[in-house]
C-alpha cells in the first residue's frame, strides 16, 4: 500500500529541458523559428526571446500537470488521479496488473528517475495501461514489487506490503536465462527492423536538407558532378551498404545492449538498452508459449529471436521479447528452460501441400513470363522466368518449414520461408479451432486448421496438413470438447432448445 | 488414430428457414439498384464514346438482370444449405461456406461472452444472430439468422454454461 502522492519533481527538470509540454501546444513553432533564424530575418535577440518564452511556458506547464498529477495505491487498486480542469481518476486493480515496464531514457537516467508503465488486462476500461512519468530510480522498484507482489498474493496480505517500503532491493531469488553476448549484435544488419533505423535516418536527413534554404553557392558544392565510372559507382554502393550495416548494428546494440532475461519472484524481467534503459516484466503464469522467428536473412547465419506469447498483453512483440537475436541453440536453450521444453518431432506435411507450395510460388511469374513472351517482350518474360526458376526453391523451402507436433501438454507449429515461424503453444491457452477447407484442398485431402488463443496474433496456422493429420492433432491436443469435430451429433440441451 | 470419416462433420442444425426470405430480400434490394445503374448507363453512354465502353455500357443491364437472377433465385437457398450450427455438452460449433468451408469450434468453458444481436432486416423476418467472444480475435463464431425464440433460448444457456465452468487460464 502506498499513501497518495506525486510525481518526482525532477522530471519538472527533464520536461523543461526537451520542451515536451510546449512542443506539444507550440509544435510548429520550432521549425519556423529555425527558419527565421537560417535566413537571418530575426535578430539574435527575438531568437532570445523565443527560446526563453519557450522554456518558460514549458515549465509552467509541466508544473501545473507535475502539481495536478498524485498516484496511490490501496488494498486492491493503483488509483491515478491527473488533469487540470477536468480531472480524471484511473483505477487499475491490481489483479489486473499483467506486467511492469519501467523505461529510463538518456536524461531520466541522469537525474536518477524512470518512467512506471503499468499493463493491465484489458476490460478496465479505455487504455490498458497506467503510465507514471516519473518516479525516482529508488522508488521504480519498490513500486514494482508492491503492484506484483500484491498481485501475486492478494490484497490480503498486507504484512508483505508493510515489509516492502524498507526493502527496496528485495531479495527474491532470481534466475538468470540469458544474457547478450555483444558478438551477436553482427547479426544486427540481417534484421530488417535494425536496418531500417540507418535507412530511416538517412530519409529524413535527406529530406530535412532538401527543404531547407540553402544558400546557392553551398548548393553547388552539394552538387557534385558525377565523372560515372564503374569503379567509382560500385565505391559508393559499396560505401552506402558499409554505412547502412554499421548503422544497423548501432542501432541494435543501441536497443539490446546488456539485455538480461531472467526470473525473478513470480516474474520473467528483461533488462536491455544503452541509452534508454528498460525493465520489462512479465508474469510467469501468464506466458502461454513462445514464438521463435527467423528472418531469411539470420536464418541463413543460424540466429534467430525469441518472442513469449502472454495471455491480455499488449504490444506483445516489442514487451514479450525473450532473446532480441541470438545463435539458433542458445534461442532454443532458452526457450526451453524459461518457458517450456518441447522435443517432439514435428511431423511433415503431406506431398499435396508440396505441390500447392510449388503452384503458388512458381505459377505466377511463369504465366506472366508466358504472357510477355506472346506479348513480344522477350527481356521482362526472361526475367519473369528466372523469377519463376528461384520459385522452385521458394516452394520447396516453404514446403520444408511445414509441420506440426504435439505432446501432452502443447502443440507446435512452424510454417514460412522468407519470415519461418515456430510456435510452441500451451493447450490450456487454446480457445477455440477454425477449419478451412477451400475446393482445391478438398481435393487433395488438405486443411488448414487455425489455433486460436487469447495471446499473440490470436490465431497460429497449422498450413496445409492432411485432413486426418488436422483431425489427430485436434483430437491430441483438445480432447472432450473437440470431440464434436468427428463424432456423432449428440443431443444436449442447447440442441433440444432449437426443435 | 484412425477417422471412420476423414473430414470434419456437419453440425446437426440449420438455420431459420426464414433467413432465405431475408437473404432473398436483400438480394432483390441490391439487384434494384444494380439495375437501375446497369440500365442507365445503357442509355446515357454517349455515341462518340470508344467502342468498348459502348459495348460494355450495352452489356451492363443484362449483367445486372443475371446477377439479380442469382441473388434472387439461386443464393439465398445455397446460403441457406451451408450454414450448420450446433452446441454439444461442451462446445459450440458451426459450419459455413460453399468453396471454402470454415468450421469453429470453441469450448464453452472458453466462452467470454455471448451476444443477441437484431438487424432491422432481422426484426422483420423474426430472426436473430447469436455472437459467441472469447479471448482470441481469432476465436469467434456467430450463428446469424436463427429463430428469435431460439437465439433467444440458446444464448443465455450458452452465458450461463459458460459461467457455471469458466477457467481463467486464457
Amino acid at each position: 500500500m502506498l499513501a497518495e502522492r506525486r510525481l518526482d519533481w525532477r522530471v519538472l527538470v527533464v520536461h523543461a529541458v526537451t520542451f515536451r509540454q510546449a512542443r506539444a501546444i507550440l509544435s510548429s513553432a520550432g521549425p519556423i523559428a529555425l527558419v527565421f533564424a537560417v535566413q537571418g530575418r530575426l535578430g539574435s535577440f527575438g531568437l532570445i526571446a523565443i527560446a526563453v518564452l519557450a522554456t518558460v511556458a514549458s515549465l509552467a506547464f509541466s508544473a501545473l500537470r507535475w502539481w495536478r498529477f498524485s498516484y496511490e495505491i490501496d488494498a486492491q487498486r493503483l488509483l491515478v488521479r491527473q488533469g487540470l480542469l477536468s480531472r480524471s481518476e484511473r483505477a487499475v486493480p491490481l489483479d489486473r496488473v499483467r506486467g511492469v515496464d519501467v523505461e529510463a531514457p538518456a536524461l531520466h537516467r541522469l537525474f536518477r528517475i524512470a518512467v512506471l508503465r503499468v499493463d493491465a488486462a484489458a476490460g478496465t476500461g479505455g487504455k490498458d495501461e497506467a503510465v507514471l512519468d516519473a518516479v525516482s530510480a529508488a522508488d521504480t522498484g519498490r513500486l514494482r514489487e508492491v503492484l506484483l507482489t500484491q498481485r501475486a498474493v492478494g490484497p490480503v496480505a498486507a504484512p508483505v506490503a508493510a515489509a516492502v517500503p524498507g526493502s527496496a532491493d528485495m531479495a527474491v531469488a532470481e534466475r538468470v536465462f540469458a544474457r547478450l553476448d555483444p558478438r551477436w549484435l553482427l547479426y544486427a544488419p540481417l534484421v530488417g527492423s535494425y536496418l531500417a533505423v540507418p535507412l530511416a535516418i538517412g530519409g529524413t536527413l535527406l529530406r530535412d536538407v532538401q527543404s531547407l534554404p540553402i544558400p546557392a553557392g553551398l548548393r553547388d558544392l552539394l552538387d557534385v558532378p558525377d565523372e560515372a565510372g564503374v569503379g567509382r559507382i560500385a565505391l559508393t554502393v559499396l560505401a552506402a551498404l558499409a554505412v547502412v550495416a554499421v548503422g544497423a548494428l548501432v542501432a541494435g546494440a543501441v536497443s539490446n545492449w546488456g539485455f538480461v532475461l531472467a526470473a525473478r519472484g513470480s516474474n520473467l524481467v528483461a533488462e536491455r538498452g544503452l541509452l534508454t534503459k528498460r525493465t520489462v516484466s512479465l508474469e510467469i503464469d501468464r506466458i502461454r508459449g513462445y514464438v521463435l522467428s527467423q528472418g531469411i536473412g539470420i536464418r541463413l547465419v543460424r540466429a534467430a529471436r525469441l518472442t513469449a506469447l502472454v495471455t491480455g498483453l499488449g504490444d506483445q512483440n516489442r514487451r514479450g521479447q525473450l532473446l532480441p537475436l541470438g545463435p539458433l541453440h542458445v534461442t532454443e536453450e532458452v526457450a526451453a528452460s524459461a518457458v517450456r521444453r518441447f522435443d517432439t518431432p514435428l511431423l511433415p506435411h503431406p506431398a499435396a501441400a508440396l505441390r500447392r507450395r510449388l503452384v503458388r510460388s512458381v505459377g505466377p511469374p511463369a504465366l506472366v513470363s508466358v504472357a510477355l513472351l506472346l506479348l513480344g517482350l522477350p527481356l521482362a518474360a526472361s526475367i519473369l522466368a528466372v523469377l519463376a526458376v528461384l520459385g522452385v526453391g521458394l516452394g520447396i523451402d516453404r514446403y520444408r518449414a511445414l509441420g506440426h507436433a504435439a505432446d501432452t501438454a502443447a502443440l507446435a507449429v512452424r510454417s514460412g520461408a522468407l519470415l519461418r515461424r515456430r510456435v510452441v503453444l500451451e493447450q490450456r491457452a487454446l480457445v477455440g479451432w477454425r477449419i478451412q477447407q477451400s475446393w482445391f484442398q478438398r481435393r487433395a485431402g488438405l486443411l488448414t486448421l487455425v489455433a486460436c488463443v487469447g495471446a499473440g496474433e490470436g490465431g497460429y496456422e497449422v498450413l496445409d496438413c492432411s485432413t486426418g493429420q488436422g483431425l489427430d492433432l485436434v483430437a491430441a491436443v483438445s480432447p472432450g470438447w473437440a470431440n464434436a469435430l468427428s463424432s456423432r451429433p449428440q443431443f444436449s440441451r442447447g440442441n433440444q432448445l432449437s426443435k | 488414430m484412425t477417422h471412420p470419416a476423414a473430414v470434419p462433420r456437419t453440425p446437426a442444425y440449420q438455420v431459420s428457414p426464414n433467413a432465405i426470405g431475408l437473404w432473398t430480400l436483400e438480394g432483390a434490394i441490391s439487384s434494384v439498384f444494380l439495375l437501375a445503374a446497369g440500365i442507365v448507363a445503357a442509355v446515357l453512354v454517349p455515341a462518340e464514346a470508344p467502342t468498348v465502353v459502348r459495348v460494355l455500357a450495352a452489356a451492363a443491364p443484362y449483367v445486372a438482370a443475371a446477377y439479380a437472377v442469382v441473388a434472387v433465385a439461386i443464393r439465398p437457398r445455397l446460403r441457406f444449405r451451408v450454414h450448420h450450427w450446433e452446441v454439444t455438452d461442451e462446445s459450440v460449433f458451426t459450419l459455413t461456406g460453399w468453396l471454402t468451408q470454415n468450421w469453429t469450434i470453441i469450448p464453452i468453458a472458453r466462452i467470454q461472452t455471448v451476444d443477441i444481436n437484431r438487424g432491422a432486416m432481422q426484426r422483420l423476418f423474426g430472426l436473430a444472430s447469436v455472437a459467441v467472444l472469447t479471448a482470441s480475435s481469432k476465436g469467434t463464431v456467430e450463428i446469424v439468422h436463427l429463430d428469435a425464440a431460439v437465439a433467444g433460448a440458446v444464448a443465455p444457456d450458452l452465458a450461463r454454461r459458460a459461467a457455471a465452468i469458466r477457467d481463467e487460464a486464457t
